[in-house]
């Protein structure tokens, strides 16, 4: 019999809601197991073996000097490293910290806030080791992840998609909330792979599978100033869930924060 | 015999990091027992300050992957009281099975994939599947339920996203809400039989008392309506919560953490409220506790994965009259931004949660409170240690080792909610010498 793929699960700063998506997969559940090693995946089980793996999916962006410790051991014991979800390829929502005086931060959350450890950011993993593969998501999608491990199982190379939410929704034949509602919805310049998921349930899209590959953000932007924001409302807007994402965090940057109100 | 360090490098089938540190000396007497927390902490108070309240839902779901949608009703509930929001019939009704349905999926996830290995004697519950693959089978179709019932209301099974002030961006029609109901009512088997054989599982034993704290209604089996009573006899408002429970720092450690002003330790979670809210659970939950001669009023802790699964036969139940009742229509709610500030309780499925929040008049939030069920145990989950380990200090290294991390695990901590909040890497119980 052919030796199985080893597969490994590791947490870094992040809150489980991409890790969970495996056990998430109930009925596949015992099939996985049975396709692959799970040869770590603490959450999951106590019997944790060690290295090498063939792959490993990690959850969680880097904000300690810990986090670059482990990162860096897990990279040395892996084929292939995916990056899941959105803490991993850009830093998770608690990279919004990264804009932000990060003293003020900490005191909002600990009376003693020098005692606090830690990095005044939070960033994806390639930020500190070389990454092979990235499923957008916070959270990752399911489905990405069972057709990731398919795709290594067969030896090919996984498909990643270059297209927009807009596509996805125009496929389902949703009606366009920025005409019907004059809602300014970022599925223009967002990554498909969550199916339209908003926009089927009646909101904007707010990006949460990072941006799309070439995303016209400054013709996003101009669109917003016409849906009526203001330009602290579309810096907000792209200082959201995902916002050290590379394309988004600069375009965020050319409205200058105003005081009191970041 | 010599002195002897006993180790938990790395909790597993825990959600989150940490790990479990014991010094015994020369006699076996413990000198030290320390809960190692590294899990980097995310300052969600922190990045919420200066957003609008329009926001907050979808930042506070990624506390935690496993109850976002306990975060979600949470903030919701404390802004809506700023902004005099008072949602209809329907709403209420139908966020009770959303806030359930996370119960469900949390729940199961707890006892079949992370607690029962520990009762069983496996690593984890692909192992278990071997010889128990019927009742492996019922856990995941129980999972699965709540996580499809979260899906249907909200769109996906993590940080879901129709969740807004006011209520629901859009509802399942009708039709699907009754496929729900019939769904739900297949799978009440499923959680009987679970609850049967657990209900068999020897438990650990456990002496020593110990106070529950819950939200009560005396209604319903509160959800995140009524006032956070204790075993002891306290019954707050939210917003008297602050001035019972503190927050504190002691010398041998720069952790906050909970505790009652008037008698330190207690404890939330499933068997806090099975304890205190009996009564009010569903008729056909409470028939099964009698059948199978269950008893909650005694201070076993280990009696939580028990409590768990009653709870599930309380939800299914609960979820199908809801599903039932809720109107078909509601008038859509609009309202203006207002400043102020509120707070609120739910029973997240891990045990109270608390928000507050302090909005400025053009609806940004000053300032933001949040104290995670996690929280609120962590002190008696070491409590629980100093009383455990004395009693079996005789047996092996690793044996002890295994014994605690149960004890842990039995209290289903999610470190990650819990993170926002520690200060310090190493937390530290005991580590005065005797
Ligand atoms: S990407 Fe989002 S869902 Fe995934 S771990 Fe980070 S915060 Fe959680
Ligand atoms: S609703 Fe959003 S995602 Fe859909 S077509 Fe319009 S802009 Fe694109
Ligand atoms: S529509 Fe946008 S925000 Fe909503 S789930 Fe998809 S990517 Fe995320």
């Amino acid at each position: 019999m052919k030796q199985k793929i080893k597969v490994a699960v590791f947490k870094f700063t992040s809150c489980s809601g991409c890790q969970l998506p495996f056990l998430n997969m109930e009925t596949e559940l015992l099939d996985l197991a049975e396709a692959v090693e799970i040869a770590c995946f603490a959450m999951a089980s106590s019997a944790v073996h060690p290295g090498p793996y063939d792959v490993a999916f990690v959850e969680g962006g880097i904000s300690c000097a810990r986090d670059v410790e482990r990162i860096k051991m897990v990279r040395e014991q892996t084929k292939i490293l995916v990056a899941i979800g959105n803490c991993a390829v850009h830093g998770g929502p608690q990279a919004l910290r990264n804009r932000l005086p990060f003293d003020e931060v900490k005191s909002a959350v600990y009376p003693q806030p020098d005692l606090v450890e830690g990095y005044p950011t939070s960033k994806g993993l390639a930020e500190y080791v070389p990454v092979d593969g990235f499923l957008e998501g916070c959270p990752v999608d399911k489905g990405h992840l069972q057709d990731y491990i398919v795709s290594v199982l067969q030896g090919k190379a996984p498909e990643v998609s270059t297209r927009s939410v807009c596509l996805e929704c125009k496929m389902k034949n949703n009606v366009c909330v920025i005409v019907a509602e004059g809602v300014a919805c970022m599925g223009v310049v967002t990554s498909a792979g969550c199916g339209a998921l908003c926009p089927s349930y009646d909101r904007g899209c707010y990006g949460c599978f990072g941006p799309s590959a070439d995303p016209n953000l400054s013709a996003f932007s101009n669109l917003c100033r016409e849906l009526g924001l203001t330009g602290d409302e579309v810096q907000r807007k792209y200082r959201y869930i995902v916002s050290n994402a590379k394309a988004f965090r600069e375009e965020a940057d050319k409205y200058a924060p105003k005081p009191g109100e970041g | 015999m010599h002195q002897s360090r006993v180790k938990v490098d790395y909790l597993t089938r825990v959600e989150g990091e940490g790990g479990i540190e014991i010094l015994l000396d020369e006699e076996r007497k413990v000198r030290e027992i320390k809960v190692h927390i590294f899990e980097p902490p995310r300052f969600f108070e922190g990045i919420l300050k200066g957003r609008r309240c329009e926001e907050v839902p979808d930042i506070v779901a990624r506390i935690c992957g496993i109850c976002p949608v306990s975060y979600q009703m949470a903030a919701l509930k404390a802004l809506e009281r700023i902004l005099g929001i008072k949602p209809g019939r329907q709403v209420r009704l139908l966020r009770k099975v959303f806030a359930l349905s996370q119960w469900i999926q949390s729940h199961s996830l707890h006892v079949f994939c992370l607690a029962l290995p520990d009762f069983l004697g496996y690593d984890d519950i692909f192992q278990m599947a071997g010889k128990h693959r019927d009742l492996v089978e019922r856990g995941l179709r129980l999972k699965k339920l709540g996580n499809d019932i979260t899906s249907m209301l909200g769109g996906r099974e993590v940080h879901p996203v129709s969740a807004v002030l006011g209520g629901f961006t859009k509802l399942p029609p009708r039709s699907l809400r009754e496929d729900l109901i019939t769904q739900l009512e297949a799978r009440q088997e499923d959680a009987h039989a679970a609850l049967e054989f657990i209900a068999g599982l020897a438990l650990p034993a456990w002496e020593g008392e110990r106070v529950f704290g819950a939200l009560s209604h005396p209604e319903e089996y509160a959800i995140d309506e009524g006032r956070w009573r204790t075993s002891t006899g306290l019954s707050l408002a939210p917003e008297e919560f602050p001035d019972y429970v503190e927050e504190f720092q002691v010398s041998y450690s720069n952790a906050l953490r909970c505790r009652l002003k008037d008698g330190p330790y207690y404890m939330v979670g499933p068997l806090a409220r099975v304890r205190l809210n009996f009564e009010q659970l569903a008729p056909e939950a409470q028939r099964a506790a009698l059948r199978l001669n269950l008893n909650f009023f005694h201070h076993n802790p280990y009696h939580s994965i028990v409590a768990r699964l009653l709870e599930i036969v309380h939800a299914i139940e609960a979820c199908c009259e809801y599903l039932e009742e809720a109107p078909e229509k509601e008038e859509t709610i609009s309202y203006e931004v207002k400043g102020g500030e509120a707070a609120s309780i739910v029973e997240a499925p891990r045990g109270s949660l608390f928000h507050w929040y302090q909005l400025n008049e053009r609806g940004f939030v000053q300032k933001a409170r949040i104290i995670a069920p996690t929280t609120q145990n962590l002190h008696r989950i070491e409590q629980d240690l100093r009383e455990l380990v004395p009693a079996i200090a005789g047996e092996p290294d690793g044996e002890i080792a295994r014994s605690c991390a149960v004890a842990v695990r039995n209290y289903d901590p999610c470190i990650s909610c819990a993170t926002h909040f520690l200060t310090k890497i190493f937390h530290s119980v005991f580590s005065r010498p005797h």
